[in-house]
């Protein structure tokens, strides 16, 4: 009964009272939204893609597949429209503009963004030759040369892989993605885990040296840290105290904790070889060659390659300002040089012979001195007391003579 | 003693969820909650991944409260590599969390009503919902999973119009929302079944360490993770609190919270009109550990995480605020006469399980096991 009355006393209110009589209907209180509708986006220049896949490795949504086009005679995105979740992710990442989500592109214009992606490169800075192919390989030109040292600007990086295509040299860009780096950080869990209670076995001395930190490498992921029963110094990139148990070097994503890594060219095929007659002795090629395979002959002065230590960069050939340096066979380039390093050998044993030689005469004749200069003391010093022996009989002589007079 | 469930699935509990109540005649005496029915193991899936991806997993986390996570998530990855956001994206940060609070804290009382059976009120307060979701369509792009936030920023700018339409919105809104808010506190029926009911008091508030308008309603205002946030303090943030503890306080609570959230959207909007510039920077991102806690809807929300050099997550733990008020659940239990009086306290607590139940893994005997599924509390 309250209640009825409460509700009677409610709806008789003047407000309400008004507000029923004075009742029409609104405008509709929807404007039609005009952003983000169009998803998935729409592949606006088809021309201009480089089909660098940077929009699939950026969606968090796996939309995006590559699917070779016959029109366009390369690969282009297609999108899952069911797994769209509408993020623009590949909108912004798209080096090229290519991609666009209803005025996405346009509105964000001009800002730069950090790109989200599955394989992420970065450039091992004590395998690298600094042969410079990366850095011209580049579509979107994010490899520079920073302090002697080609550097990959991560956060702007789409890793198409085309740096990677370009390198002389196997593992010089390291690659790492999402589904390694995942398993790594279990495993260190794992082993950080066992660690705290006190369950670990390790191998001691199970590696030959202290391992070291590459600086560029490392990402400060930490997951040396955790596993280490040592100590490592993340701040420093230093190891200061180690077991050689060898976990480090095993579960970093980067390999940036390591001994030593081999150079190992990737190409076999072909070499280079200088031509000597159209060489200026400039030596420009010999100061760019990151992999120390140039040298300089003995005789004629002029550089020559070394095959074997030679990691077809090219570094040397792009340079050279008379193109004297050719593209040849392995084999023909062995024998062109064959000559030289042989010269060069035998000069170099001679010049080695030499050196022994007149170290050994200087030694020698360091010791005669020695000798002589103690002889001639030694005479001296006879000498002295002989005429001193004769000044005294002398003297005696004439003490004699005075004595009988 | 009798037991009865309540959950998984019930109209009224929002997410599933199994209560079982002990009952003691009609009274209910104690609870027992289980849960592990939404377990999904988001922060073991953001492992590894880079976190402009991560912002979207972590966006995924609540349904309701997603943007709060978003923004703590970025607030988080600011604050460890130390990135000064532009002062816009501040303020649009600020406009859309609020949005958002305002959203959630409509659907809470909408389904406090329901389960108190006031039809009415529920379809009033999911009807003027409706103008919120649409200033949220209109700024952001999407309704529910916006998207806006990104690490430096937000996405996207709003102009001149969509201002003036916020403006023209929020005045019907809260015309609309103040008439709702006086039947509420004035409708007999309503302060029957609440007032009184499912108190939490003060110091079981510390026993308990319930967050959010549950604390609230039981008089600490401190509780209000927005008064340490410092765009928060430029715009003079005041908390919203009560003394009684009930359920009717702690809906009391929510309803003046929306008009305050009202309050802070006309004030950030007005500061964004000072300010020029971008509404985002790109983020260099340095590695590190770091911490960041926000006010979301139901409480505060953490994030602590360690990242690496250029971004990618290396361990991330969320902590959401549901948990702690489920504890409190049990405490109101004592002032609740009926079980349909249990369910309402636990809709004023406006649980959200689906931000609840993430990942947290034990080893035992070499084997992995996911502790929180059959977690007793
Ligand atoms: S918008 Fe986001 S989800 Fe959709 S295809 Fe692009 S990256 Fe993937
Ligand atoms: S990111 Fe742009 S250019 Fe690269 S593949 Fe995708 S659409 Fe083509």
């Amino acid at each position: 009964m309250a209640s009825s009355l409460w509700y009677l006393y409610e709806f008789a209110r003047k407000k309400w009272i008004k507000r029923f009589i004075d009742a029409k209907s609104d405008k509709s209180s929807y404007i039609p939204p005009e952003r983000y509708r169009k998803i998935p986006p729409i592949v606006k220049f088809p021309e201009k893609c480089i089909s660098c896949e940077a929009c699939k490795e950026s969606c968090p949504a796996f939309a995006v597949e590559m699917v070779y086009s016959e029109e366009y005679n390369k690969n282009l995105p297609v999108f899952d429209e069911g797994s769209c979740i509408a993020c623009a992710n590949c909108v912004e990442v798209c080096p090229t503009g290519v991609l666009e989500m209803d005025k996405h592109r346009i509105e964000t214009e001009g800002l730069f963004f950090d790109k989200p992606k599955y394989h992420n490169l970065i450039i091992d800075e004590e395998v690298c030759v600094r042969c410079g192919n990366c850095e011209r390989a580049c579509p979107i030109n994010v490899i520079e040369r920073k302090e002697g040292k080609y550097v990959i600007n991560m956060a702007l990086c789409i890793s198409c892989k085309e740096c990677v295509k370009a390198c002389p040299i196997e593992n010089a860009i390291i690659i790492f993605d999402e589904k390694t780096l995942k398993e790594k950080i279990d495993k260190a869990f794992e082993i950080k885990n066992k660690k705290t209670i006190g369950k670990l076995e390790i191998k001691e001395n199970a590696i030959e040296e202290i391992p070291h930190i590459v600086n560029g490498l490392c990402i400060s992921c930490g997951i040396c840290k955790d596993v280490c029963v040592g100590e490592i110094d993340l701040k420093e990139k230093k190891v200061v105290k180690c077991v050689k148990c060898g976990l480090c070097i095993e579960l970093c994503p980067t390999t940036a904790i390591r001994i030593y890594k081999p150079i190992i060219s990737k190409r076999k095929d072909i070499c280079y070889v200088i031509d000597e007659d159209l060489c200026i002795g400039c030596r420009i090629c010999y100061k760019v060659c990151g992999a120390g395979a140039i040298k300089i002959s003995k005789e004629t002065k002029l550089p020559y390659i070394v095959p074997e230590l030679c990691v077809r960069g090219g570094a040397c050939a792009r340079e050279c300002p008379v193109e004297a340096i050719k593209i040849v066979k392995p084999e023909e380039a062995e024998e062109a040089v064959k000559v030289r390093i042989i010269e060069d050998k035998i000069i170099e044993s001679i010049e080695a012979d030499l050196i022994l030689y007149t170290e050994k005469y200087g030694k020698v004749k360091e010791e005669i001195e020695k000798l002589s200069l103690k002889k001639l003391k030694e005479e001296l010093k006879k000498r002295v007391y002989e005429e001193n022996k004769r000044i005294k009989e002398m003297k005696r002589e004439l003490y004699d003579k005075g004595n009988n007079s | 003693m009798a037991t009865i469930p309540i959950g998984p699935i019930h109209p009224v509990l929002k997410e599933p969820l199994r209560i079982k109540l002990v009952l003691d005649g009609e009274r209910p005496v104690d609870a027992e909650i289980e849960m592990g029915y939404v377990h999904r193991g988001i922060e073991k899936i953001m492992e590894g991944k880079h976190c402009h991806k991560g912002i979207y997993l972590a966006e995924r986390v609540c349904g309701i409260c997603s943007y709060v996570h978003t923004m703590t998530f970025a607030e988080c990855i600011e604050h460890i590599s130390k990135i000064e956001i532009p002062d816009k994206a501040k303020y649009l940060r600020v406009v859309t969390c609020e949005l958002e609070r305002i959203h959630s804290h409509l659907i809470a009382s909408a389904v406090y009503n329901l389960s108190i059976e006031h039809e009415t009120l529920a379809m009033w307060l999911l009807n003027v919902r409706e103008i919120i979701m649409d200033l949220m369509e209109m700024i952001t792009g999407n309704r529910v999973n916006m998207g806006y936030n990104v690490i430096g920023g937000v996405r996207r700018d709003i102009n001149r119009e969509m201002m003036n339409e916020i403006y023209k919105k929020l005045d019907i809104f809260e015309e609309e929302l103040k008439n709702i808010i006086e039947v509420f506190e004035t409708g007999p029926l309503i302060a029957l079944r609440s007032k009184g009911i499912g108190i939490l008091p003060y110091h079981e508030v510390m026993r308990t360490r319930a967050v959010g308008p549950v604390c609230r309603g039981s008089g600490l205002p401190e509780s209000d993770w927005r008064l340490r946030h410092s765009t928060y303090q430029e715009l003079k943030f005041k908390p919203v609190w009560r003394e009684e503890g009930d359920n009717f306080a702690r809906m009391m609570v929510r309803h003046e919270e929306v008009i305050e959230s009202v309050r802070l959207i006309r004030k950030a909007l007005e500061l964004y009109e000072e300010c020029s510039g971008d509404i985002r920077v790109k983020a260099e991102i340095k590695g590190g550990k770091g911490e960041w806690r926000n006010e979301a809807p139901r409480g505060e929300v953490t994030y602590r995480m360690e990242i690496t050099d250029g971004g990618i997550i290396k361990r991330i733990m969320i902590r959401t605020p549901t948990v702690m008020n489920l504890e409190a659940y049990k405490y109101m239990l004592k002032t609740c006469p009926t079980v349909a009086d249990a369910i309402s306290a636990y809709t004023s607590i406006d649980p959200c399980v689906s931000c609840t139940e993430r990942c947290i893994v034990a080893i035992k005997d070499g084997k992995e096991i996911p502790i929180n599924i059959n977690l007793k509390f």
